[in-house]
């Protein structure tokens, strides 16, 4: 991702908890000066055990971790 | 982590400490080069504070954060500090001053000195290198520092209510942060591994604020091995430094509690006015800041009970003062309509849970007095509050036990009335151990003063504070410095102005100029009677100081 980027963060089922939240929050720090916006609007997505279709033909998986969690970009 | 890192660290905290010296210079000047390096800690601790306060203020109104910025806001003190010298008539020493005999310390002293330099040097090893991976550091501070970096400003989504998805710990004050900021400018990056570097720059500049203001009045002894016992507390290096405003809170606060407790007997204007600046970076480091001035102030309050008339307002003052330095930001974070951040406040928060208030306490308790946290420092600091008591110092010693008390108090409250804490010291459940991380620090940087107090009484070397028939009595007790009779109690208790019949008043040479007004004896003086026994002290001052040549002469 360039420095200036925007991206979403998707929390599947399995991550929609405290453990997600951290995460998510964890990637806020990390990534700066790239900054979160809605996943909607994002071009570039981290995946946390959601589904991949909700995000849409064109998204292009770059990266698989454990647990299901991509990385992945959006074609505008 | 490069050299160029760690050099632009250098010359950032070189900066703050020249803002911090421009501080002193306002509020009190220096008379020896000699003088300013004693005081460079407290010195460097302003600068910081200074810092904070300007920096935040700049934020709030929504100046561009940057080197400018940084640049600007440590100039505005020094400018300050400056005028405020001129118009004191203060004048700068000369740079080359009569040599004076350079007295080495003691070996018992070279061997502290020596555990504290290879304590600084450990420590400087430890956060070069040290990793940000506590959860509050990256969660609240850091992110915060990279932001300001990064975007020169409180962006909504970092410093915002909708930060955090859950709303949680945005309503920080941006101090600290900023300062952080500044460092990653210093750096020339977002290097948040020597970042860690500013927590050992902090620490240097409180033990040598601590050293230096206690150094005139306490023998290196006693100094000694307290410093270097507060520096490897357990709860003190146990706590991830990486990150966190623990450190920084507790440097200010415990360097402007002791500030206002060498006021509380020496009543030095500057003492209150470079205590009200820390107390003001405090505020603006951690919500806590605020509870932990409070704490401060009613300790302060306690201990002048006798004359709160003269002490109150001043003390009052300050607290006042203090609060409004901050109050710019208290006012942008009210108009942000932060969550409460599921804190539970209130009175009624507190009722609802009164099932909570015993274990509460007994939790804060533990959290004070834990022998795995603190080893033997808050007792010691209990016992040296009675005897110093018992020897004269009433005013540090009851500052000393109401500030226990209150802190004990003020923990209490928390863990009581924040239910989702839980009763354990356990620090990722409940913040109780670090809360106590300041008072135990504040305790400890009075503690020598106290040791030395009851040494001096135990050992002879001064008067019981209960006045003898005569100020002259004890007159083999007398030391001479430079032809100036030093007294017994000097500065010790009330001074002769304040003296009143029944009570101990200092006895100093206005004490002895005076001494029939401070007799608990005699009535005041007044009228010729009182030019006649001023003249005859007079006379015994100077006969003193005859017979004291004639013993050196021989």
């Amino acid at each position: 991702m360039p420095r200036d980027a925007a991206y979403g963060i998707v929390l599947g089922p399995r991550w929609d908890n405290l453990d997600g939240q951290v995460a998510a929050d964890f990637l806020k720090y990390f990534l700066l000066p790239r900054r979160e916006v809605d996943a909607d609007s994002a071009r570039w997505v981290f995946c946390y055990g959601c589904d991949v279709s909700e995000l849409g033909d064109g998204f292009e998986v770059l990266s698989r971790g454990r647990d299901r969690i991509l990385f992945g970009r959006a074609r505008p | 982590m490069t050299l160029r890192a760690i050099a632009g660290l250098v010359v950032l905290h070189l900066f703050i400490l020249g803002v911090g010296a421009g501080v002193l210079w306002g509020l009190r000047g220096w008379k020896a080069w000699v003088e300013l390096l004693r005081l460079a800690g407290v010195a460097y601790l302003l600068g910081v504070a200074s810092l904070m306060i300007l920096l935040t203020v700049s934020l709030v109104v929504g100046l561009p954060f940057g080197p400018p910025l940084v640049l600007g806001c440590g100039l505005g003190p020094v400018a300050g500090g400056i005028l405020l010298g001129r118009r004191k008539r203060r004048r700068l020493p000369p740079l080359r001053t009569r040599a004076r005999r350079f007295r080495g310390p003691s070996v018992v002293s070279a061997v502290f000195i020596a555990a504290v330099v290879v304590y600084f040097e450990a420590f400087f090893r430890s956060e070069r290198l040290a990793e940000l991976y506590d959860w509050d550091a990256w969660f609240t501070w850091t992110v915060k520092a990279k932001t300001l970096y990064h975007f020169a400003g409180m962006e909504e989504w970092v410093f915002g209510t909708a930060a955090h998805s859950g709303g949680v710990l945005t309503s920080y004050p941006p101090g600290f942060p900023a300062v952080q900021a500044a460092s990653f400018h210093a750096m020339g990056s977002a290097d948040v591994v020597t970042l860690n570097l500013n927590y050992w720059f902090l620490t240097l500049g409180f033990a040598t604020a601590v050293a230096g203001l206690l150094a005139p009045r306490v023998r290196s002894v006693i100094l000694l091995p307290v410093l270097l016992l507060m520096l490897v507390l357990p709860g003190l290096t146990g706590i991830p430094v990486p990150g966190g405003a623990d450190r920084p809170l507790a440097y200010l606060i415990a360097t402007a509690a002791l500030l206002v407790v060498l006021w509380l007997d020496e009543r030095r204007a500057w003492q209150l006015a470079a205590a009200t600046v820390l107390l003001g970076g405090a505020f603006l480091t951690k919500r806590e800041g605020l509870l932990l001035g409070a704490c401060v102030l009613v300790a302060a309050l306690a201990s002048t009970w006798r004359d709160r008339r003269s002490a109150w307002p001043r003390l009052g003052a300050t607290g006042i003062a203090a609060f409004a330095l901050a109050l710019p930001w208290r006012i942008w974070a009210g108009a942000q309509d932060f969550p409460d951040e599921g804190l539970e406040t209130g009175v009624l928060a507190t009722l609802e849970n009164a099932d909570r208030a015993w274990p509460s306490l007994e939790l804060a308790l533990r959290a004070m007095f834990g022998y795995d946290l603190w080893l033997v420092l808050p007792a010691v600091a209990v016992v040296a509050a009675l005897l110093g008591f018992f020897s004269g110092a009433r005013r540090p010693a009851v500052f000393t036990l109401a500030f226990l008390a209150v802190a004990v108090a003020a923990n209490t409250w928390i863990t009581w009335s924040q239910t989702f804490f839980g009763l354990t010291l356990d620090y990722s459940l409940n913040p109780a151990t670090r809360f106590m991380v300041t008072p135990v620090l504040t305790v400890a940087a009075v503690t020598p003063l106290l040791l030395e107090r009851a040494w001096t009484s135990a050992s002879g070397e001064r008067a019981s504070p209960r006045l003898p028939r005569s100020p002259l009595a004890g007159v083999s007790s007398l030391r001479l410095p430079g032809g100036l009779p030093s007294f017994p109690t000097m500065g010790r208790v009330h001074s002769c102005s304040g003296g009143r019949r029944g009570r101990p008043c200092r006895l100093g040479v206005r004490a002895l100029l005076c001494g029939r007004k401070c007799s608990p004896r005699a009535g005041p003086c007044s009228g010729l009677r009182d030019r006649r026994c001023r003249a005859g002290r007079l006379r015994q001052i100077a006969s003193l100081r005859r017979r004291r040549s004639l013993d050196r002469s021989r």
